[in-house]
């Protein structure tokens, strides 16, 4: 209906950003990050250390202790609203290349299109603030008490995002979380 | 005149959210009194009156009537109905394929990588 111009589905206040955006990737890492990081917890921020914990092939438990992004509603992140959020564990790039099974052009294919945020999955950050180049798992959310992160673990905050690279996140969480089945996908009834 | 600044709910958002949740609360909705907001901290806002004049906001309208009998609900809240969140949400996932046009999940062969990534960054509790 609206063709190739990307503005017509931006919001007003993202719609003075529709080029940046429709030039993506191309200066993906200038506009992604905002200026100085917020008084208050942002969705999108990135902890600098916390714990993501999960449950295994076998059913263990397992948990990490890493950079993680904040993958809950701004304001659900406050002290006084939810007991808990959802945050999403994030990977060092370089570490994530060395240590990845795919070898030669599969790698080089799979790290060009990550960097180019085209799987769905997974989310790249570019090196900025105090944050070198990243990828966020959107298959590994975890809970965790906002009290554990009030008043004080939650100002260790290694980047926030810009308003536009704060939409930019929500695209790709949306096409994740709420894309439309397809016509055709029925679940199977009992027997 | 005697004012008492209690602690702001949902600060860290845009001043329209922070005013539209203030506005919500049981107490500001009491009629008679007269309700007095302080919002600090927000350089790039400027004047709220120009901030509340704009379209632009993603959680509710704040209208302006006049012409009412009670002077004091001049300014209410009118939060979105369904459509307009349907509507957010489309728009969203159209953004994205135009933004991002190679959008895809991952492979299976990439998907067995990130799983023995994880087993390097895990540790059984």
């Amino acid at each position: 209906m609206f063709g190739d111009d990307i503005a017509a589905y931006l919001p007003e206040h993202i719609k003075p950003f529709a080029k940046l955006l429709k030039d993506f990737p191309e200066n993906y890492e200038k506009w992604i990050y905002s200026a100085s990081l917020p008084n208050e917890l942002y969705q999108g921020d990135v902890l600098q250390t916390a714990i993501i914990v999960n449950v295994d092939h076998a059913g263990n438990v397992e948990r990490a202790e890493i950079p993680a992004m904040v993958i809950s509603c701004t304001c659900d992140a406050q002290p006084g609203r939810d007991d808990t959020l959802l945050i999403a564990a994030v990977y060092d790039f370089d570490d994530y290349r060395t240590h990845h099974t795919l070898t030669g052009a599969d790698l080089d294919n799979h790290l060009r299109s990550l960097q180019r945020n085209e799987i769905a999955n997974l989310f790249y950050l570019p090196a900025g603030q105090n944050l070198k180049p990243s990828v966020v798992d959107f298959q590994l959310m975890s809970p965790i008490s906002v009290s554990y992160l009030y008043p004080d673990r939650f100002r260790n905050r290694l980047t926030s995002l810009s308003q536009v690279g704060h939409y930019f996140l929500l695209m790709k969480l949306a096409h994740l979380m709420t894309r439309p089945e397809p016509r055709d996908a029925r679940r199977l009834q009992p027997e | 005149m005697m004012q008492t600044v209690e602690k702001q709910r949902v600060t860290g958002q845009s001043a329209p959210l922070w005013l539209y949740e203030s506005l919500r609360q049981p107490e500001t909705k009491s009629t008679g009194e007269t309700v007095v907001f302080v919002l600090s901290g927000y350089p790039s806002l400027g004047n709220i009156l120009d901030c509340l004049a704009t379209d632009s906001w993603d959680c509710c309208t704040l209208n302006y009537y006049t012409g009412l009998t009670d002077p004091e609900a001049r300014l209410r809240v009118q939060e979105p109905n369904i459509a307009v969140w349907s509507q957010n949400l489309s728009s969203l996932n159209m953004a994205a394929q135009r933004v991002i046009p190679g959008l895809r999940e991952l492979t299976a062969s990439e998907q067995h990588g990130l799983r023995q990534y994880r087993k390097r960054i895990f540790r059984k509790i």
